[in-house]
């Protein structure tokens, strides 16, 4: 798996996960235990990483406006870990949203923000290294576009030192 | 059967039967105990006191006499009937005789005499049933206590060795359990629910009373609260000791005082030897899974209740307090669609100054009620973590009304709900039907 692909999919899954949990957490406010105030809590609670990895997944999906260069071969491992702790950290999300949906004994409204936070602490870390690496450095981007065309004539003007 | 002499007798026994019952309480020859309602005004240092009335060809006689438990003697009554349904009564008070005017009147199965110069003073009695103890022994005040909340006021006379020899002769009742509300320091009102043995709360007020009286003639009254079903054993040992000039229900005051219960008939609660723990638990077990199974409109519903316990007082006529958690549907306990309720729920079963002699009521009380919005992935009411939402008072006043007018209604009873909550008062009557039927009662 190349850079470039590595890149897309993490950002596909941030900015999607991102959506589905502003969502579902609202979806929690109308059909789930929680009433209004809660809900929008819980929202915010469930939101800051993965924001600020969504925010910057985003200015890559829009940098990428004309194209997102393919870049090197990356190892499994990071293409494991770059995808996985994403994705666990939306999956960790949504398996608190159906405890509480469900009204899993013990669990109530007060355990889920509990639990919240300590995902959110948990995966901050990764997710902010993860964001960084991938997202996060500005001359990556610049890295990752397409090379801009070649102007010839500017060229053969540098290229005779010379002269 | 056959035989028509048989018949004719018969019918003629039937006839007899029908007319004693029918001149019964309106022409007898046989003294009626009546319960005087702001009779003792004059000559009793409390409010009201029984009566019994012979009326016979016109003319009555009969005794004014203090309710059950005071050491007051009877005085004579005397009066003539002239007309059907008016009472002329004089009553020989130890301050010189006292007149009284009374019109009849029957309010389905109770006869009441009502005095034309004081409504609020008035005679009555059942005609198919005899005044029950607490009616006979406890006071009837407007806007006071039906039941728990009492008053005692000390004699100024009263010392405390005299407390100490009298509360020896009753230990059981001297370590009931009481509350009373102490000065919360923080709130600088007195509103901080303690519990307390009896004795020892007697014991408290009359070393303070001693302590702070202004007035040597003068002692104030205090209040506590009882077990239900206890107030009538109560107030008659209280009264016996002869510290006491008072020893009643709390009158209360401007806000009224709380009543929420419902009356069935005794056979539902009792067997032989009286009130049956058993029979009480089953009766409540089955009343209240029918009462949280279904709401008004006939849907069923979830629910779940804890582990039911009752407990038994040690003083007579041994009450009993049936308590258990709730966990049920809005639509069934305050009529309010897409929560899960949970409270506790408290029956004690007595005998209160308003039941008959073949009725027992059943006072209902509901604290710690909590809400939880349902889940539409859940179809079971949730566990303790959920309910998170405490409601109000009146939101606990909704959910008793509902208790107290399902079990009444379910088994041909009545019942009383009127609920003071603070500033945000709830007064009202179990249900239009129920207050027709008692008002014919």
């Amino acid at each position: 798996m190349y850079q470039g692909q590595i890149r897309v999919i993490v950002a596909i899954i941030i900015l999607g996960g991102h959506f589905l949990v502003f969502f579902f957490g609202l979806l929690l406010g109308v059909f789930g235990p929680l009433i209004g105030a809660d809900a929008v809590q819980t929202v915010l609670m469930a939101s800051p990483v993965l924001a600020v990895t969504a925010t910057a997944a985003l200015m890559f999906a829009l940098r990428g406006e004309v194209g997102i260069h393919r870049g090197r071969k990356v190892t499994g491992l990071f293409a494991f870990v770059t995808i996985f702790f994403p994705t666990a950290l939306i999956a960790c999300v949504f398996v608190v949203f159906y405890a509480l949906y469900v009204e899993l004994n013990g669990f109530g409204p007060e355990q889920m923000k509990i639990a919240l936070g300590g995902i959110e602490t948990f995966f901050g870390v990764f997710l902010g290294a993860i964001s960084d690496t991938l997202f996060g450095k500005r001359e990556s981007a610049a890295k990752d576009a397409p090379p801009p065309p070649i102007k010839r004539g500017r060229r053969q003007i540098e290229k005779s030192p010379t002269v | 059967m056959g035989n028509p002499k048989f018949r004719r007798l018969a019918r003629i026994a039937a006839c007899a039967i029908g007319f004693v019952l029918l001149t019964n309480g309106i022409s007898a020859g046989a003294e009626n105990l009546y319960k005087f309602v702001r009779g003792g005004d004059g000559f009793y240092d409390y409010q009201d006191a029984l009566i019994a009335l012979d009326i016979s060809n016109g003319t009555v006689t009969g005794q004014l006499r203090p309710l059950l438990g005071h050491r007051t003697a009877p005085v004579n009554v005397r009066g003539t009937n002239p007309q059907d349904g008016v009472l002329d009564l004089i009553i020989d008070l130890p301050a010189g005789p006292k007149t009284y005017k009374f019109t009849k009147e029957i309010v389905g199965q109770k006869i009441v005499w009502q005095n034309l110069v004081d409504s609020s003073s008035l005679l009555y009695r059942y005609l198919d049933s005899p005044l029950s103890d607490a009616a006979l022994t406890l006071g009837e005040y407007e806007c006071g206590a039906r039941y728990r909340a009492m008053i005692a006021n000390f004699r100024p006379q009263a010392t405390n060795n005299q407390l100490n020899a009298f509360l020896a002769t009753d230990q059981q009742a001297s370590s009931l359990p009481v509350t009373y509300n102490e000065y919360d320091e923080k709130e600088q009102l007195w509103t901080k629910k303690t519990s307390i043995r009896l004795g020892d709360f007697l014991k408290l007020q009359l070393s303070r009373a001693n302590a702070n009286r202004e007035e040597p003639q003068f002692q104030a009254p205090v209040q506590f609260e009882t077990p239900v079903g206890a107030e009538a054993y109560l107030a008659k040992w209280l009264r016996g000791s002869g510290l006491l000039e008072r020893a009643d229900l709390d009158p209360g005051g401007c806000d009224g005082m709380d009543a929420s219960y419902f009356v069935i008939n005794r056979g539902l609660l009792f067997d032989a030897d009286g009130l049956s723990q058993a029979k009480f638990e089953q009766y409540i077990g089955i009343r209240l899974n029918d009462f949280l199974s279904r709401n008004d409109m006939g849907k069923a519903w979830q629910f779940r209740l804890g582990q039911p316990f009752t407990k038994r007082i040690n003083i007579p006529p041994y009450p009993l307090a049936y308590r258990t958690r709730v966990y049920a549907a809005s639509e069934v306990t305050r009529h309010v669609p897409g929560w899960w309720d949970t409270f506790w729920v408290t029956f004690q079963p007595g005998e209160l100054i308003d039941t008959k002699k073949t009725e027992y009521a059943v006072v209902v009380t509901i604290d710690r009620l909590k809400s939880s919005k349902r889940s539409s992935g859940n179809s079971n009411p949730p566990d303790d973590a959920y309910f998170t939402r405490e409601l109000e008072l009146s939101d606990e006043a909704e959910v008793t009304a509902a208790v107290t007018r399902y079990f009444s209604r379910r088994d041909g009873g009545w019942c009383n709900v009127q609920l003071v909550a603070g500033d945000d008062a709830t007064n009202s009557v179990c249900d239009v039907e129920a207050a027709a039927v008692r008002s014919l009662r």
